[in-house]
């Protein structure tokens, strides 16, 4: 039943956004090409990478940069926009920041579709490793469900949480290898560098989708038990704040 | 012995008010209560404003969990305390029925099996592919209802859901809460109607400040409440206008405050015209205890002329009070210039008065003089 009322969730959520626009659904296309458009003129034009198949190395990366920003600041708002559900329904509350962060992925999953053809089309192949994917997002979604749980219930006790993450989230923009390659990072700095778990995951998605070789696999492990913490912190933290978050909301 | 469906236990609930930075200020909205209920009642609660009717049925509904005390709750509970709670007003009808009735806890095959009955009791089957945001307030809380309905519920939480809609609607939802408690489901219910109260509760509590005063038949209590409401603090009089012409006295003659409902009284206010104007309209209007506006007579109006006033003047009027039931009323002055769109003087709560009786209808403040005839 809390599965149904996911999926509605989950459906409603994304209807209202694409629904309405001329271009539709269309938009989950035209969203990361276009900002791959960008990055490519600014960075072919004024800082060049010396990297094969760039637009591609681009596209992978904003691809899972999206969908680490599209759930956790969808969700760290969701609960306070849906104050009525909180107050007035008896429903899971944690569904959601869990049904924000399930439209992020599957948009994510869309635009690696589109990611996928515009490396068939490019190289004229593509690899079996691209499987690999699928596990790996699903380890990716638990981290960023643990993530989510957190932010959207410390939001209603700190308010301030939400324009300190706006601006965490274009700083790590930059710890990212996203429009840079990892052999840019200097060997000494980079055990510092790869603290940063959204840096890990996209290196790991690189890996399988850009070079479509298999990650490392004490990567692998690493992010899956580190995705299992901090989802298992998070559905306690908030199973802990929950009732104090009714009275303050 | 009657099986017992809801056991509220000292149930305490506090709420902390954020002042300033790091201070709190502790604000108790249940305080102590216990009360029971048993299968196929229905059981309304009563109070003013903030008195904790809407926290207690959260507390019961499990929405919010008590600090201290507990509440066993035996059955399949849906409260209904806001309809089209969670309605995407981008999605059409259809998509919202099955939206909203996830949320409320209905399976999605289950929505499926009942969705002709929801669109049929709602009468809306014209509009189910219209976006909700196209649809007009009334249409949007028939769908509401007409799906929380479909839930099945073992217990009813209803919190004065049934204030908005149509008359025609409001009368469906009443039969259709009616006929679940034939069915021996168990209705909780909140409104600030107390002729619905006395018409279709079993029992009634009355809550004040969080605290559970008074429990019993429903007329017992539901007097108690209007007695409370007579002692309720007379709101602050509020004056405003230009001032041209000012009311320098008012009141009921001989400064009486209390009438009984066959008498007439007579309003007198006197005035002083300070600049020369030639014509006015005095007038009154007359609002019960719950605010709500029951006549607003003026002289042009009822006697088709203007009050030509001279310097200092006197206006008597007779009101007959047999029209109006038992309770607290207030009146509020006006004198307007000869359009009756700008006032010289409007005193706000200018008068107050009680009207003492035996209440034989709870429903509203206006006493018919109908006559019976039964054969």
């Amino acid at each position: 039943m809390n599965v149904d009322v996911l999926i509605e969730l989950v459906k409603s959520d994304l209807k209202s956004k694409y629904k309405n626009a001329f271009l539709g659904f269309l938009w989950i296309i035209f969203e990361p090409l276009l900002i791959m458009l960008i990055l490519y003129l600014v960075f072919n034009r004024f800082i060049r990478f010396d990297m094969p198949y760039y637009p591609l190395y681009l596209l992978s990366g904003i691809t899972v940069w999206r969908i680490f920003v599209n759930s956790t600041t969808g969700s760290l708002t969701s609960l306070q926009r849906n104050r009525d559900l909180v107050l007035k329904v008896r429903i899971k509350r944690i569904l959601l920041p869990l049904s924000s962060v399930c439209s992020s992925v599957l948009t994510g999953i869309f635009e690696i579709v589109i990611y996928v053809l515009f490396f068939a089309i490019i190289k004229k192949s593509i690899h079996v490793e691209f499987l690999l994917t699928i596990p790996f997002l699903f380890v990716y979604s638990l981290c960023l469900a643990g993530i989510s749980f957190i932010l959207s219930i410390v939001y209603i006790y700190i308010r301030d949480i939400k324009p300190a993450w706006d601006v965490f989230v274009q700083a790590l923009f930059f710890l990212c290898p996203i429009f840079y390659p990892l052999s840019l990072i200097p060997i000494k700095y980079i055990t510092y560098y790869l603290l940063n778990p959204v840096a890990v995951f996209i290196i790991g998605f690189q890996n399988i989708l850009y070079k479509g070789i298999m990650p490392d696999i004490t990567v692998l492990i690493n992010s899956l038990f580190f995705s299992i913490i901090v989802f298992i912190i998070g559905i306690m933290l908030f199973k802990f704040l929950e009732n104090g978050m009714v009275k303050r909301i | 012995m009657r099986k017992r469906v809801i056991e509220a236990n000292n149930i305490v609930l506090n709420y902390h008010i954020p002042c300033g930075l790091f201070k709190t200020e502790k604000l108790t909205a249940v305080n102590n209560i216990s009360f029971e209920v048993y299968e196929g009642e229905m059981l309304s609660i009563i109070g003013f404003n903030g008195s904790g009717k809407t926290t207690m049925l959260s507390l019961i509904s499990g929405i919010l969990k008590p600090d201290k005390g507990s509440i066993n709750v035996h059955g399949r509970i849906v409260p209904f305390l806001g309809l089209g709670i969670g309605f995407n007003p981008e999605l059409s009808g259809k998509e919202n029925v099955f939206l909203y009735g996830t949320i409320m806890g209905l399976p999605r095959k289950e929505i499926m099996r009942v969705y002709d009955d929801i669109v049929e009791f709602s009468e809306l089957k014209k509009f189910m592919h219209l976006k909700i945001k196209e649809y007009s307030s009334g249409m949007y809380v028939r769908l509401g209802f007409s799906v929380a309905i479909h839930t099945h519920p073992d217990i009813l939480i209803i919190d004065e859901v049934l204030a908005v809609g149509d008359y025609a609607f409001q009368q469906k939802c009443l039969n259709k809460i009616v006929q679940m408690k034939s069915d021996s489901k168990t209705i909780l219910f909140v409104s600030h109607n107390m002729g619905l109260i006395t018409r279709f509760s079993d029992r009634v509590i009355l809550l004040n400040e969080g605290k559970l005063i008074l429990e019993g038949e429903p007329e017992t209590v539901v007097n108690k409440f209007m007695n409370m409401r007579k002692e309720m603090p007379i709101p602050e009089i509020n004056r405003r206008g230009s001032g041209q012409i000012i009311y320098t006295e008012y009141g009921f003659k001989n400064d009486r405050d209390e009438f009984a409902d066959n008498e007439t009284a007579l309003l007198i206010l006197k005035y002083t015209n300070n600049s020369k104007i030639e014509k006015a309209i005095p007038g009154f209007a007359l609002y019960s205890d719950t605010g709500q506006l029951i006549t607003g007579p003026n002289l042009l109006d009822y006697e088709k002329r203007f009050l030509n006033p001279g310097k200092n003047g006197e206006i008597r009027i007779k009101i007959p009070m047999g029209f109006l039931n038992p309770g607290k009323y207030y009146i509020s002055l006006g004198m307007y210039d000869k359009t009756n769109r700008f006032p010289y003087d409007h005193i706000e709560y200018a008068v107050n008065f009680t009207i003492t009786g035996e209440i034989r209808d709870y429903s509203g403040p206006i006493k018919s003089n109908i006559e019976w005839e039964t054969k």
